[in-house]
């Protein structure tokens, strides 16, 4: 790094003899700039997943850059690959504190790597910043004072699908089946809807048609037999799952005859799912935490104009947003602010715009900027919104 | 008593008594003892400290090692005896490396042992037979206790290495039997999926129909695919039950245990899921997951051995025995141990109670030694008591001795005066011899025939004549009158006899008158004859007179030698009064007399002649002072002095000193020794101060006490009050300052002029005295004070009438002198030759004592100072400077005693450097 750096004067010495604005190509790094770490999967099978992230952010950081940093100081992305495996994700958070100095933790993604994040943030006393999960551990009451989320909760997107199904779409509760990975990711997707469900008084919602796989597998078939069982006749299948087994589960469903609409929660990744399903994906319903990316939200304008290519996508866009949040919450906190400083002034609850449909408040209480839930569907091999669940009536088998 | 007390003359007695120095004999002998003391002290505490230092030093070099060194063992032997527990207990590799380092305790142990070996050695002359045995099964007990340690260490290693194997293994036997469960259940889930889908047709049909499809319900009742299903899940059963073993045998406790484990369980699922997998090869051969179903055996199959076969090294089972077998020998390995550090404890305890019965006689040998330490100093403390009464005694005796030579020292003073009062018995026989020798002459001369003429009225000589006349006169010319005759030599003297002569002739005055007033004297060649007139009558009528004539020369010469006898008497009696005193006057007149004759200058000829006046006849030198009475009074008339007369001086006082050589000669080297000089001695005997002040003190000696001088002044004074007819009352003090002789000499001869001048001037004669309310005696007060830090004040106040400043001032205005202020006037009375007095008197009026004072002050480097009340009196000081003279400080008695018992006697004698 010190060889590097010395390496990297020394060229620029040279440079400068020969031609003016060297530096600014952004070699140098800057001693000045806020430091913000993200530890992710940037490699291996998830890879998709820490990559659409870091390129949100980092697209934001640059729009903010540009324009001269947040209080005349520059911001920086120090992104650390985990892979995707929880055991990474410890040392990469303490090295990003404890070596990087970073000011916050921003964007990690995943349920089980956050699970090891979140004490290492409390501890160190390091915001974490709109980790990529909707887990509840994330979201405790009250919350903890250095995990702040961005997105709506697992739970939260599955009960706007229960409403949009029930209320919406007059599926009757007994006509709605489950699928769900056969972890802590599945089991909040499921208890989300089945709490929705006995809020509308359905107290038989535990009992109601459960298909399982274990993870990181595509072994769906046992959990497909449950939902094709004779006696069962489920009009939508609520699947809380990894794109790969998901899509397998849609098209084996499908090839059995089974006419239900499959609903999918954000985390299944629905790009991945689209292209995964190819011509069995039309009407396959993908709930998001964020806009889709053809709104016309001023954030997601911005996010156009900035991101462009392999890098768009709904993953990308959260951390672009992610990123947007966290500069707002830098701003509020005024020049000089410690992270102690950024979370005392989000806790004193002033507005925070972020370019959606209303801006976000925070408490000491509340620690999400967003719970709102946005349904897309694959239509003609791309995401639509949803203005209403009612535009998919036609899509949902009569009885 | 006569002056000869012994047969050794004074001198030699004297010489003697100075020799002797009993006191500083025995202060010798009391030195010399008290060092042989102190030497015995030192000497007899070095003995005692040595015997109490070697008691310590075998406390400390043989026991305390000892003991040292056992609890060094005993401390090492806890650690190393900790350090097995927590090696027995640790069930970590990680656990293992602190307490996998055994040198240090190891080293430890050995170290404790060598010290203790060392340390036994040392004392081994000291220890029983016992201790020397235990020490040698000691060593033997340790190296097996250190021999089962390595041992302990390489069994838990070996446990710990199978033990973390056994943990690996199970991780991979885990992991691998979950892919087992996930794959069969894989398998079941897509066979299941398969009956599901069936039932689905069926249940289809019948919705359409109303009748269930014969094909379907066969498939699903007798067909392959329920028996799959339930075999499959049996299947996972199986595989899950493995799981659960594999976790019996990580628990199993013993190696019963786990035997019971392989023989019963571990067969049994080895049969089962051998059969199921049989079973379902058979009936999935046909089948999409019958590949699956291969790949799940061949998996399944690779997995046993990895749990249940005993022959293979890596199997968990075979891992287990050998955790349980380590287990087994490290307990055995850690009770031998345990054994060894009991056997270990136990010699260290015995050879504990060796040591402390070791510390035990020496501590005893340490308190004898401590016993005879007080034993031995209590003997020399005794001793040095008795060393001390006896030296007391001693110096008792001394000062007895002292006493009895101070007595001695009173004998000889006696005998002195013994001299000395010869002296004036032999003057008195002098005078006696010379009475009788007057006598004689008388009858010498009684027996000489008178010379006699006899002349006529006409004053020629008439032939009656004796021939004595003609042998003293000669032949007389014809017709001489008697005035030519006798008076041959002397018309003046011829010319007044022939006046007187013929005033008788004329016959108007009484005869008798005429007579008295005839020159009856005549000096002729060398002669003195009286002349007798005797009328010679006839009847009423005178008719010539008779003139006897005597021949008196031996008669005058005779009165001349009895005057110089009685002078002689007088020097010699002031001599007897103040031998030291006239020992300096004589000194010091014999500079003034060289003064009078060598000096040029007339102020200082005036000055030395009056003052040798003074001094002369003060000590009965009465020729001496008429003759410089005589000069005086020339040089104050024509101011001049000739060689004659400076002769005659000279001659004057060689022969009066020749006349008192002999006496004068004793006045030398001998010094006055007081009452209070002699207690202040014995008292600081009594007391032991420093030897040497007391050599000082009785140095100071050779110095005179001040009130000397100040007698011999008073002495002067009365006399001269006498003379003036006045009445005094002298004081002296001298305030126990002592003073240099030599040096102050000068002084007190010059004061004498002062003394002079107060007697005349100042005090005033008895009946103005009563007159103007005062006591018929005036008072004069002679003093010498110490002025610290380094002055003596002499002063002499007189309560006379004082200063009269107004003589004082005309006179000096007569003289030129500056006569403003009463400095001016002072100034004056102290200058050469003022005197207020018209005439010059005997005893003063020459305005020469004055100045001579000043001029003595300030030789000595002093100063002079006057005071005058009117009506009050007269105050003279002179300030000098401390050089040799000493004083005493104010209350500086000699301390009686001290803690310090030393005294300052620096204060009271004081021998001034150089003496």
């Amino acid at each position: 790094m010190g060889s590097f750096r010395t390496t990297c004067l020394g060229a620029a010495t040279i440079l400068s003899g020969l031609a003016l604005g060297v530096s600014s190509t952004g070699v140098r790094a800057d001693a000045d700039a806020i430091r913000i770490g993200m530890t992710g999967p940037l490699s291996g099978p998830s890879e998709q997943l820490g990559r659409g992230v870091r390129a949100g952010i980092e697209a934001y950081f640059g729009l903010v850059n540009e324009r001269g940093g947040v209080h005349g100081k520059k911001l920086a992305l120090v992104a650390l690959d985990d892979a995707y495996e929880p055991g990474k994700t410890g040392p990469n958070m303490r090295k990003l504190i404890d070596e990087e100095r970073v000011f916050a933790v921003l964007g990690n993604p995943g349920t089980p790597t956050a699970a090891v994040a979140v004490p290492i943030a409390i501890e160190k006393h390091v915001p974490l910043f709109g980790a990529f999960t909707g887990a509840a551990l994330l979201r405790k009451t009250p919350p903890d004072r250095y995990v702040v989320n961005f997105r709506a909760s697992y739970g939260q997107e599955t009960a706007e699908i229960v409403r949009g199904l029930i209320d919406e779409l007059g599926i009757a509760p007994e006509e709605i089946a489950f699928f769900t990975q056969n972890d802590a990711y599945g089991d909040a997707g499921h208890k989300g809807a089945v709490a929705a469900l006995k809020a509308r008084g359905f107290a038989a919602a535990d009992r109601l048609p459960h298909g399982r796989y274990p993870r990181n597998t595509v072994d769906v078939e046992a959990g497909l037999s449950r939902i094709l069982d004779p006696a069962v006749h489920p009009r939508a299948v609520v699947m809380v799952g990894a794109y790969k087994p998901c899509a397998k589960f849609i098209k084996l469903a499908k090839q059995h005859g089974l006419k239900a609409l499959f609903v999918n929660v954000s985390f299944v990744l629905g790009d991945q799912l689209r292209r995964e399903l190819g011509n069995h994906a039309e009407d396959v319903v993908v709930t998001q935490v964020v806009p889709a990316y053809d709104s016309d939200l001023p954030v997601v304008r911005e996010y156009r104009e900035r991101v462009k290519g392999d890098d768009v996508g709904f993953v990308s866009l959260e951390g672009f947003i992610a990123a947007k949040a966290f500069v707002a919450a830098l701003a509020q906190a005024g020049p000089g602010a410690s992270a102690e400083g950024v979370i005392d002034a989000l806790e004193r609850g002033a507005p925070i715009d972020l370019g959606l449909e209303a801006p976000a408040r925070l408490s000491k209480e509340r620690h999400q900027l967003s719970d709102r839930v946005w349904p897309t569907v694959i239509h003609r091999g791309r995401f639509a919104s949803l203005a209403s669940w009612t535009e998919l009536k036609s899509a949902v088998s009569s009885k | 008593m006569k002056y000869s007390k012994t047969d050794a003359p004074l001198s030699t007695r004297i010489a003697q008594f100075a020799k002797r120095g009993t006191i500083e004999s025995n202060l010798k002998l009391l030195g010399i003892a008290g060092l042989g003391l102190f030497i015995t002290l030192v000497a007899s505490l070095y003995f005692v400290q040595r015997g109490l230092v070697g008691a310590q030093e075998r406390l400390t070099e043989l026991t305390l090692p000892v003991q040292h060194a056992l609890s060094r063992f005993d401390a090492a032997l806890g650690a190393a005896f900790r350090r097995q527990a927590q090696l027995s207990a640790s069930e970590h590799a990680r656990e293992l490396e602190p307490v996998r380092e055994r040198k240090a305790i190891e080293a430890d142990l050995r170290d404790a042992e060598r010290g203790l070996r060392e340390g036994m050695a040392i004392a081994d002359g000291e220890l029983e037979a016992s201790a020397r045995a235990a020490l040698g099964d000691l060593q033997k007990q340790l190296d097996a206790f250190l021999a089962s340690d390595t041992e302990l260490l390489a069994s838990v290693e070996r446990r710990l290495a199978s033990k973390a194997a056994f943990e690996s293994q199970l991780g991979g036997v885990d992991s691998e039997l979950r892919a087992l469960i996930e794959a069969a259940q894989s398998i079941a889930g897509v066979l299941r999926l398969d009956y599901i889908v069936t039932l689905r047709r069926i249940a289809e049909a019948m919705d359409k129909s109303g009748k269930p499809p014969p094909g379907l319900v066969r498939q699903v009742t007798v067909g392959g695919t329920r028996a799959s299903l339930d075999e499959m899940a049996e299947l996972v059963d199986g595989v899950l039950t493995l799981g659960w073993l594999a976790g019996k045998i990580a628990l199993a406790p013993t190696g019963d245990a786990l035997n019971a484990v392989m023989a019963n369980e571990i067969a049994q699922n080895r049969t089962l899921v051998g059969r199921l997998l049989e079973s379902l090869r058979a009936r999935l051969e046909k089948g999409g997951e019958s590949k699956r179903l291969a790949a799940l055996a061949t998996r399944f199959d690779a997995l046993f051995p990895r749990v249940g076969d005993e022959a293979r090294e890596d199997a968990l089972v075979h891992l287990r025995r050998s955790v349980l077998e380590e287990t087994a020998r490290a307990r055995d390995i850690r009770a031998r141990a345990e054994a060894r550090a009991q056997a270990l404890s136990g010699l260290i305890e015995r050879l504990r109670g060796d040591a402390s019965a070791l510390a035990r006689r020496t501590t005893n040998e340490a308190s004898r030694a401590a016993l005879i330490a007080r034993v031995v100093s209590t003997l020399v403390s005794l001793l040095g008591i008795c060393l001390c009464a006896f030296a007391a005694l001693r110096i008792r005796a001394s000062v007895t001795k002292l006493q009895e030579r101070n007595e001695e020292l009173a004998r000889l003073k006696q005998d002195l005066e013994h001299v000395n009062k010869n002296l004036e018995g032999m003057v008195a026989e002098r005078t006696e011899a010379l009475h009788h020798r007057e006598q004689a002459l008388q009858r010498v001369l009684d027996s000489m025939s008178d010379g006699m003429i006899s002349i006529g009225l006409d004053g020629k000589l008439l032939p009656e004549r004796s021939k004595s006349v003609v042998r003293w006169f000669g032949e007389p010319a014809a017709d001489a009158t008697a005035w030519e005759y006798l008076f041959a030599e002397d018309p003046q003297g011829a010319a007044q006899f022939r006046m007187g002569f013929e005033q008788l002739v004329e016959d108007i005055l009484p005869f008798e008158l005429c007579i008295d007033q005839m020159l009856n004297r005549i000096v002729h060649a060398g002669h003195t004859y009286d002349l007798d007139f005797q009328p010679a009558r006839e009847g009423e009528r005178t008719i010539g007179m008779v003139i006897a004539v005597r021949d008196v020369t031996a008669q005058i010469e005779a009165r001349r030698a009895e005057q110089l006898a009685r002078e002689e008497q007088r020097i010699i009696a002031h001599l007897l009064r103040d031998k030291r005193g006239f020992g300096q006057m004589v000194r010091e007149c014999e500079s003034l007399v060289t003064q009078v004759i060598a000096s040029d200058d007339l102020v200082t000829r005036r000055r030395a002649l009056h003052t040798l006046k003074g001094n002369c006849a003060i000590f009965g030198f009465i020729t001496v002072a008429e003759l410089a009475h005589e000069l005086e009074n020339r040089l104050d008339s024509d101011e001049t002095l000739t060689e004659a007369d400076a002769d005659g001086l000279a001659r004057r006082w060689q022969e009066s000193m020749a006349r008192t050589e002999e006496f004068v000669h004793h006045a030398h080297d001998i010094y006055e020794i007081g009452e209070s000089d002699l207690q202040l001695v014995l008292g600081a005997l009594r007391q032991r101060i420093d030897y040497k002040e007391i050599v000082h003190l009785v140095e100071s000696w050779r110095l005179e006490p001040a009130v000397a001088p100040l007698k011999r002044l008073a002495t002067q004074a009365k006399r001269l009050a006498a003379d003036l007819g006045k009445e005094l009352e002298v004081q002296v003090a001298d305030n126990g300052v002592r003073l240099p002789p030599e040096r102050f000499q000068p002084l007190f001869a010059a004061a004498v002029h002062a003394i002079r001048n107060a007697l005349d001037h100042g005090i005033e004669p008895p009946d103005q005295r009563v007159a103007d309310g005062k006591p018929r005696a005036g008072t004069l007060m002679l003093s010498v004070t110490g002025a610290p830090p380094n002055a003596v004040v002499f002063e002499l106040a007189d309560d006379g009438a004082g200063v009269d400043f107004e003589a004082v001032a005309k006179k000096a205005r007569l003289r030129g002198l500056p006569a403003s202020t009463q400095e001016d006037l002072i100034e004056a009375l102290f200058s050469d030759g003022f005197s207020t007095r018209a005439k010059v008197s005997k005893t003063s009026g020459r305005g020469v004592g004055m100045s001579a004072l000043r001029a003595a002050c300030e030789a000595l480097s002093g100063s002079i100072a006057l005071e005058s009340t009117p009506g009050r009196g007269t105050t003279v000081r002179c300030t000098l400077p401390l050089i040799e003279a000493t004083q005493p400080k104010p209350s500086a008695p000699l301390v009686p005693s001290g803690p310090t018992r030393r005294m300052s006697l620096h204060s009271r004698s004081i021998a001034p450097p150089g003496h």
